[in-house]
């Protein structure tokens, strides 16, 4: 940590004051996006990561935790999908972003795909301990879309708390939604998520390119538009720098 | 608690309450909760301290289920919410005493909560001076929303002055990167100086 001045702070500028209410954030760990969003989500935060099936979206969200893992900070990653473990661990090791040895300790790894079939509030109140038991700065819930179809009525309800609670546990949060064909995104989601990316698949020619775009993100003056991204072993997720 | 969290504790507790009563720690804003914790179960158990921990921008509820999960003893702790009455939740995990202030907007009304505060009609609701060693503050940064840095003094200078008065411990945490001009303000006011090292909160 290098050093800051200690002259009082009556000697600052105004705009000293207005920056001081700017948010704190927090590198996403994507290359390209932070220059994207003034530097990186705001923290606490929940942003909704959306997108068809192959988009990247458990990508993106496993690159997060691993960039926040390089600095000291706790990730904490729920699965809807009752995937055991090893099968997670198996496609996604190949990425060069993927250090193993953070699973069960600085990424934890949490199946609630057994818990989807209780009560709304039992589902809640056990996401709740785990983030106290793990006290993550990152959170990841993947994908959360799973559960509205499962709980139905609740949902909104159920959403609305959900990111309440994962706000004041002072955590950026991302959660994964499925985009079903004809939809254009998770839009209960959307409603009670800070910041919207979506994520998509273009059909050019034989060949079919996989997109970026900043729906929303509140307190942000992000790019708009969409991005092209590459996924690669060596590099992962990253936003090419040309707008298309 | 895991085995980072006790050697950030054990590397607390050289430092926390030895030269004097007022402390600030530096630390990323990302890390404010973990160490917040540390501190609290330091005080409240190791050194069998009885304390407040004020809240300031988020239901008391988060941080007493914190400490009841990482089980922590608050039966010697109080909370001053200043959030709740607005997102109406209930009490839980019984701690000593909450006692709700008038909002996010008003830190400089903050030591009203205290017996030995401002307004009479705070008294008989308010916390007594006599069951104070601590007092913990949760994430002073989060007033700088609602507050102007004037207001934000008033609040520090009678934290100072109950402090001394009562030799009460004071704790807080701020992000010298982040929020440059509070934490210049702190220095200020307060004499003593924790610089959290990265290799404290490393696993
Ligand atoms: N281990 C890998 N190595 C290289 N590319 C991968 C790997 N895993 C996934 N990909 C690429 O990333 C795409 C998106 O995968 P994924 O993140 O699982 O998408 P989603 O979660 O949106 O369904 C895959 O279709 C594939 O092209
Ligand atoms: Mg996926």
């Amino acid at each position: 940590m290098d050093e800051v001045s200690e002259k009082t702070w009556k000697n600052e500028e105004e705009n000293e004051e207005l920056r001081e209410n700017e948010m704190v954030r927090v590198a996403s760990g994507i290359p390209g996006l932070d220059d994207m969003i003034e530097g990186g989500f705001p923290f606490p935060s929940v942003v909704l990561v959306a997108g068809s099936a192959g988009t990247g979206k458990t990508t993106f969200s496993l690159q997060f935790l691993f960039a926040g893992a390089e600095q000291d900070e706790q990730g904490l990653f729920f699965t809807t999908l009752s995937e055991p473990t090893h099968w997670m661990l198996q496609y996604s090791s190949n990425f060069s972003f993927v250090k193993k040895e953070y699973f069960g300790n600085l990424i934890q790894y949490v199946d609630l795909g057994s818990m989807l079939n209780r009560p709304v509030d039992e589902i809640l109140r056990y996401i709740n301990e785990k983030i106290a038991e793990t006290m993550p700065q990152r959170i990841v819930i993947d994908p959360v879309t799973i559960i509205g179809n499962i709980i139905k009525d609740d949902y909104r309800k159920f959403l609305f708390d959900l990111t309440n609670s994962l706000k004041s546990w002072q955590a950026v949060s991302l959660l994964t939604g499925e985009v079903r064909p004809g939809e254009m995104y998770p839009v209960e989601v959307s409603y009670a998520a800070d910041s919207v990316i979506l994520l998509s698949l273009k059909a050019e020619g034989n060949a079919r390119r996989k997109y970026l775009e900043i729906l929303k993100m509140r307190g942000t003056d992000h790019r708009t538009g969409a991005y092209p991204v590459s996924i690669t072993r060596e590099d992962g997720f990253v936003v090419l720098r040309t707008r298309f | 608690m895991n085995e980072k969290d006790l050697r950030l504790e054990e590397a607390l507790s050289s430092q926390v309450g030895v030269d004097g009563n007022d402390y600030i720690f530096t630390t990323k804003q990302v890390f404010m909760v973990r160490v917040n914790l540390v501190i609290l179960k330091l005080l409240l158990e190791n050194r069998k301290k009885r304390g407040v921990a004020v809240v300031l921008d988020r239901p008391y509820g988060y941080l007493a289920h914190l400490l009841s999960l990482h089980r922590v003893d608050q039966t010697n702790l109080s909370y001053i919410d200043t959030v709740a009455r607005f997102s109406g939740d209930s009490v839980i995990d019984n701690p000593k005493k909450v006692v709700y202030t008038d909002g996010p907007f008003h830190v400089e009304l903050l030591m009203n909560a205290f017996s030995d505060g401002y307004e009479d009609d705070f008294k008989t609701k308010a916390i007594e001076m006599e069951d104070v060693d601590f007092i913990l503050i949760d994430n002073v940064a989060s007033a700088l929303t609602y507050n102007t840095m004037e207001a934000m003094e008033t609040c520090l200078k009678t934290l100072k002055e109950l402090s001394d008065k009562h030799n009460i411990l004071i704790v807080m945490g701020v992000d010298p990167h982040a929020h440059r001009a509070l934490y210049g303000l702190l220095k200020s006011e307060i004499k003593n100086e924790i610089k959290i090292e990265e290799r404290w909160l490393h696993g």
